[in-house]
C-alpha cells in the first residue's frame, strides 16, 4: 500500500509542478492583450480587456484564482472567442486519442517483434537489416517523413489525402509517420533486451531440462525481455500526445497538438494551461501504470512491496 | 562425422576410460575417440581433442581441469548445448543412443530424462520471474504425464529429496528468496524432475561457501546412491573430488592426461601434471609451500603436437615433444605420460626448506615491535535499501566491533564466508569506507569516526590487490605505464626514473619483460594479477591487503601467486593482510589467522593453533569443511 501511496503522491507532485511552470512561464513572456487585440489601441482599451480577462491582478492572486477555479471545475473561456476552454480542448482530445493509439499500434505491431526477431538471429542479415531499418526510422526526422508520405501518397500517386480527418484514409498516412518512428524506437529497445535475457545461464539450464527451444523463448526469454520494453513502451504513450504537435500540423489534423500550437501562439491562456495539464496527467498516469505494472509482472518488486508495505 | 561409429565392437575398444573400474554392468556413458571443437571467424578450433571414458550407473567420475580444459564444453555437448558453431566427431552413446549422430529432436527428448545437468551459478539458473513451484511443475509435466495435483505433490516431493525445510511453503518462493545453498538444492531438484540416468555437474558448489559446498556434495553422493544414477562432476578443485568421486579423469589442454580410481590417483598420480596438480594446492592439514607448476594452460589455439604439458613439464624429452601419448595402463591408473611417476618417487626438487612455511617463526617478528597494522574496535554498519515512510531500513552491522594487529612482516589471514564483512573491513583499512566507530592505526597514521585520514597519504603506506586482476587494470593503458601511476600521482622522481622502476617492479613478480607495452587483454589472469601486485608494490607500502587475491585464478596459477607473495614478503620485509573465503590457502601464507563471521572477529591466533586444535564451533566447521580427508599415503610417498 505504502509503494502505491508514494508512486501516487510523487505523481501529483510532477502534475502539479509542470502546471504551475506553464502557468508562470506564459505570464511573464508575454501580454496576451496586446497579443490578442494588437499594439495600436488606446491603452484604456487594452486595460480594460486586461481587467476583463483578471490579468491586472499580481502573479500569485491569478494563480490562487486558477486553482480556485480548478477545484470547481471551471477551466476558464478562452480568450479568442470566448467559449468554455473546456469544450475546446474536449472537441480535439478524441482526434488525437485516436491518431496516437493507431499510431501506437502500428509502433507496436512491427518494432516489437522486429526487434525480437533481430536479437534472435543476432549477427545475421536479417539483425542487419531491421537494425539500418531502425536507425533509418529513428533518426529521420517526423515531418520531413511526413512531408515525403505526402508528397508520394497524395501528390504523386494520389491514393491517400493529404490532410484533415474526415474518414479512415485521413488516418493513415499521420499513422504511418507517428508508427514509423516509434516502431523504430521500440524495435531497438526490443533487441537490446532480448538480447540481455538470451546471455542469461536460465536459458541453457531450461534447455538442459528439456524444454524445446520455442517453449523455452515463450516461457522464459519473452517475459524477461518484456520488463524493461514496457518502461519504454509507457515512456512512449506519455510522449505521444505531446508528439503529436508536429505531426497534427503538418497533416492539418484537427486535434490537440495542433490546438496548442494555435493557442500558444495566440496566447490563449486558459486552453494552453488545459492542455498542459492534460499532457502532464497523461505522462504521470502512463508512468505510473507502467511502476504499478512492473510490481505485478516483477516478483522482486512484488515481494519487497508486501514486506514494505505490510 | 560419426565414420567411427562401427569401426569396433565394444569390447575391443581399448582399454580406454575404464581405468580400473570393476565393470559389472554395462556403461552408461561411453565416449570414444571423443572431440568437440568450433568453427569460429578464424577458422575451426578443437577445444576436447580425442578423449575416451566411460561412466556406468551408480558412479560418479570426476573430471578436472583448470580452465580451457575444455571441461565445460564436453558436458554441454554431451546434451547437444555447446552451441550453434560446435562439432563433434567420434563415439558417444548414452543409455544406448549413439549421440554422435544425435540431431536437434533426439536431445530434446534425452535432455532431463537421460542426462540431466547442473550449472555453476544456481541463482543465475533460475528465472527471476518464477517461482520455485512453477519451475517444478513445468519440468515434471513435461516429463511425466501428471495433472496439476500430482505435479505439485512430486515438487513438494523432490524438494524434501534435496533436503529443503518447509517444501511447501518454498514453492511460492522466487529465485531472489533462496540463499545460494538453497538455489543449488532447487536446481538438484529440478535435474531431478526427470529421473536421469546421468547427471551432469558443472562446478555444482563453486559458486557456494565452503560449509555448503560439502553440503551438497553430500547430498549429490547420497542421490547418486538412491538413485543408481551415474554423476559425471566436473571441477578444477581436487579438494571436492576426493570427498565424492569413484573415479578422476584428468583433463589437461583437452586431453585427458589420466584416468584412475581417486585412492589411487591421490595415492600415486602418474602424469607429471597430475603430480604437479597435486603439488600446487595448498594443503590445510600439511601446510607447505606450494609447488607452483611454471607457465600456462596452452590455450586451444596454442596446443602442442605431442603432449600439451611438454612447456610446463620439467621431465619432457624429445619424444614427449614429437609424440602424443595414449593412455597406457600402469596398475589401476591410466595415465599418457611417457615419464610416470614412479610409485615412492621421491619428491621433485621444488621444495627445499627454505620456503617452508611450516616454520613461520623465522618469519615471526621481534616480540614488542610496532605493530603495522593496529585495528581497535572498528565499526561500520550500512543501511539496506531506503526507508519507506516512518520506517527506516533494516541496518547490517558489516563489521561489529574488530579488533587485530598486523606485525611487521607477518601475515595475517582473515577468513570468512561472503557476508562475513571482511571485504569491508579491508576497505576500511584502506581508507576506501568511513568508519562509524573505533580506532585503525596504520603506521604513523590513525584513521577514526572522526579524523578520516588523506587517502593519498595512506596509499604510501597501504596497497591493495582485488579478486579480480583485469577489472582492476585499465584496459587501455600499457602495463608499464599503469605499474608507473601510483609514482606518477605522489608527483615521485622523473619519467624516466619511473618507467626504470616499474620495469624493475615487472621484472620482479616474474613477469617478461616484453610484458612492460602490453595491454590487459594480451595476458592471461595470473600475469595480469602479478601486474597488479607489482603496481600495488611499486610505493613500496609496509602493508598489502590481499582480497581474495588468488579465488579467481587456476590452481596451479594461484600456486605461482602465492609463492610470489612469499617471496616478495621475504624480500621486502612486508606485512600482509591476506583475506579469502578458502581456509587452506590462508594457511599456506598466515603467520597467524583470524576467524571472521556476521562483522566479528570469533577466533583468532596463531595459523597452526586456529588449523590443528579450533575452539570456536565455527571455525571447527570451517576447518572441517576445508580439510580434505586425510590419505597420509600421497605425502608418504611424496
Amino acid at each position: 500500500m505504502t509503494y502505491t501511496l508514494t508512486k501516487l503522491a510523487r505523481a501529483v507532485f510532477t502534475a502539479w509542478l509542470a502546471v504551475t511552470f506553464v502557468f508562470v512561464m506564459l505570464r511573464i513572456s508575454g501580454d496576451p492583450a496586446l497579443e490578442i487585440l494588437g499594439g495600436d489601441l488606446p491603452p484604456e482599451t487594452l486595460d480594460r480587456f486586461r481587467e476583463g480577462l483578471g490579468l491586472d491582478r499580481p502573479l500569485w492572486a491569478q494563480y490562487l484564482g486558477y486553482w480556485a477555479d480548478l477545484f470547481r471545475g471551471d477551466f476558464g473561456q478562452s480568450f479568442r472567442d470566448g467559449r468554455e476552454a473546456r469544450s475546446v480542448v474536449m472537441e480535439a482530445v478524441p482526434k488525437t486519442a485516436l491518431l496516437m493509439g493507431t499510431g501506437f499500434l502500428v509502433a507496436v505491431v512491427i518494432g516489437i517483434p522486429a526487434g525480437i526477431l533481430a536479437a534472435l538471429r543476432h549477427n545475421t542479415s536479417v539483425d542487419r537489416a531491421v537494425m539500418i531499418g531502425a536507425s533509418v526510422g529513428f533518426s529521420v526526422p517526423n515531418f520531413f517523413l511526413a512531408i515525403l508520405l505526402i508528397l508520394l501518397f497524395a501528390m504523386h500517386l494520389r491514393l491517400l489525402p493529404a490532410g484533415g480527418s474526415t474518414d479512415w484514409t485521413h488516418l493513415v498516412l499521420p499513422a504511418v509517420t507517428v508508427g514509423t518512428y516509434y516502431a523504430a524506437m521500440l524495435a531497438r529497445f526490443a533487441r537490446a533486451s532480448t538480447l540481455d535475457v538470451l546471455g542469461r545461464p536460465f536459458l541453457p539450464a531450461a534447455r538442459a531440462r528439456g524444454f524445446g527451444s520455442f517453449t523455452t523463448l515463450r516461457r522464459h526469454t519473452l517475459p524477461n525481455a518484456a520488463l524493461p520494453t514496457i518502461t519504454v513502451a509507457g515512456l512512449i504513450v506519455g510522449g505521444l500526445m505531446s508528439g503529436a504537435t508536429v505531426v497534427e500540423t503538418v497533416f492539418a489534423w484537427p486535434g490537440i497538438g495542433r490546438l496548442l500550437v494555435n493557442a500558444v501562439s495566440a496566447r490563449d491562456l486558459p486552453v494552453v494551461q488545459l492542455i498542459v495539464l492534460l499532457l502532464a496527467l497523461v505522462m504521470v498516469a502512463t508512468n505510473l501504470i507502467v511502476d504499478l505494472l512492473y510490481g505485478v509482472l516483477d516478483p522482486r518488486l512484488r515481494r519487497r512491496r508486501a514486506g514494505a508495505g505490510s | 562425422m560419426d565414420t567411427a561409429a562401427r569401426r569396433q565392437a565394444p569390447e575391443e575398444a581399448a582399454p580406454a576410460g575404464n581405468g580400473g573400474r570393476p565393470s559389472d554392468s554395462g556403461p552408461l556413458l561411453r565416449v570414444a575417440e571423443y572431440s568437440v571443437g568450433f568453427d569460429t571467424d578464424t577458422g575451426p578450433v578443437t577445444v576436447v581433442d580425442g578423449i575416451d571414458l566411460e561412466i556406468a550407473p551408480g558412479e560418479v567420475l570426476a573430471l578436472v581441469g583448470e580452465s580451457g580444459s575444455g571441461k565445460s564444453v564436453f558436458c554441454r555437448s554431451l546434451i547437444g548445448l555447446a552451441g550453434p558453431n560446435a562439432w563433434v566427431r567420434g563415439d558417444a552413446s548414452l543409455a544406448g543412443i549413439d549421440l554422435a549422430k544425435a540431431r536437434g529432436r533426439v536431445f530434446n527428448r534425452l535432455r532431463g530424462r537421460t542426462a540431466a545437468m547442473i550449472f555453476q551459478d544456481p541463482a543465475a539458473g533460475l528465472d527471476p520471474l518464477q517461482s520455485v513451484g512453477a519451475h517444478l511443475t513445468a519440468t515434471l509435466r513435461r516429463h511425466h504425464r501428471l495433472g496439476r495435483r500430482g505435479a505439485r505433490d512430486r515438487a513438494v516431493d523432490l524438494l524434501t529429496q534435496v533436503g529443503l525445510d518447509n517444501p511447501d511453503r518454498r514453492l511460492t518462493s522466487y529465485p531472489h528468496e533462496l540463499s545460494g545453498g538453497m538455489s543449488q538444492r532447487v536446481m538438484i531438484a529440478l535435474a531431478l524432475a526427470g529421473d536421469p540416468a546421468l547427471l551432469i555437474a558443472d562446478e555444482p558448489t563453486t559458486a557456494l561457501d565452503v560449509t555448503l559446498q560439502g553440503q551438497v556434495l553430500d547430498l549429490l553422493r547420497g542421490l547418486v546412491e538412491r538413485r543408481g544414477m551415474g554423476l559425471l562432476l566436473v571441477t578444477h578443485d581436487l579438494g571436492i573430488v576426493r570427498r565424492v568421486a569413484d573415479r578422476v579423469a584428468i583433463l589437461y589442454a583437452g586431453r585427458l592426461a589420466e584416468i584412475a580410481p581417486a585412492a589411487a590417483l591421490f595415492r600415486t598420480p602418474r602424469h607429471r601434471y597430475t603430480h604437479a596438480l597435486l603439488g600446487s594446492r595448498p594443503d590445510l592439514r600439511q601446510p607447505r609451500a606450494v609447488r607452483p607448476i611454471p607457465g600456462e594452460v596452452p590455450s586451444p589455439w596454442q596446443r602442442p603436437e605431442g603432449c600439451a604439458f611438454v612447456p610446463r613439464c620439467a621431465w619432457a624429452d624429445a619424444g614427449c615433444v614429437v609424440e602424443r601419448q595414449p593412455l597406457r595402463l600402469t596398475g589401476p591408473v591410466l595415465a599418457a605420460c611417457r615419464h610416470p611417476v614412479k610409485p615412492g618417487e621421491v619428491e621433485t626438487p621444488a621444495t627445499p626448506g627454505g620456503t617452508d612455511t611450516t616454520a613461520p617463526a623465522a618469519r615471526s617478528p621481534a616480540l614488542g615491535a610496532q605493530p603495522v597494522l593496529d585495528v581497535e574496535a572498528a565499526r561500520r554498519s550500512f543501511r539496506l535499501g531506503r526507508g519507506r515512510l516512518l520506517r527506516r531500513a533494516p541496518i547490517l552491522k558489516a563489521v561489529d566491533g574488530v579488533s587485530l594487529s598486523v606485525a611487521p612482516g607477518a601475515t595475517l589471514g582473515l577468513v570468512g564466508e561472503s557476508g562475513s564483512g571482511k571485504s569491508t573491513l579491508g576497505r576500511l583499512i584502506m581508507g576506501m569506507v568511513s568508519l562509524d566507530g573505533g580506532r585503525i592505526r596504520i603506521g604513523d597514521r590513525t584513521i577514526t569516526a572522526r579524523k578520516s585520514v588523506d587517502r593519498r597519504l595512506l596509499s604510501r603506506r597501504v596497497q591493495m590487490v582485488f579478486q579480480n586482476p583485469m577489472a582492476a587494470l585499465d584496459p587501455r593503458l600499457p602495463i608499464a605505464v599503469q605499474v608507473a601511476e601510483p609514482m606518477r600521482v605522489h608527483r615521485l622522481y622523473d619519467g624516466a626514473r619511473r618507467r626504470e622502476l616499474a620495469l624493475a617492479m615487472l621484472r620482479a613478480v616474474g613477469l617478461p619483460e616484453a610484458v612492460d607495452k602490453a595491454r590487459p587483454a594480451e595476458l592471461s589472469g595470473g600475469q595480469a594479477q602479478r601486474a597488479v601486485i607489482a603496481r600495488a608494490l611499486v610505493l613500496a607500502p609496509q602493508l598489502l591487503i590481499c582480497d581474495e587475491a588468488t579465488s579467481a585464478l587456476d590452481v596451479s596459477v594461484q600456486a605461482q601467486v602465492l609463492d610470489l607473495l612469499q617471496r616478495l614478503q621475504r624480500e621486502r620485509s612486508l606485512s600482509l593482510l591476506f583475506i579469502s573465503h578458502d581456509l587452506a590457502v590462508v594457511r599456506t601464507l598466515a603467520t597467524d589467522i583470524a576467524v571472521m563471521r556476521q562483522g566479528q572477529i570469533v577466533e583468532q591466533g596463531p595459523a597452526a593453533q586456529i588449523v590443528e586444535a579450533p575452539r570456536h564451533p565455527y571455525t571447527q566447521s570451517l576447518v572441517a569443511a576445508s580439510a580434505a580427508p586425510p590419505d597420509a599415503a600421497l605425502r608418504g610417498a611424496a
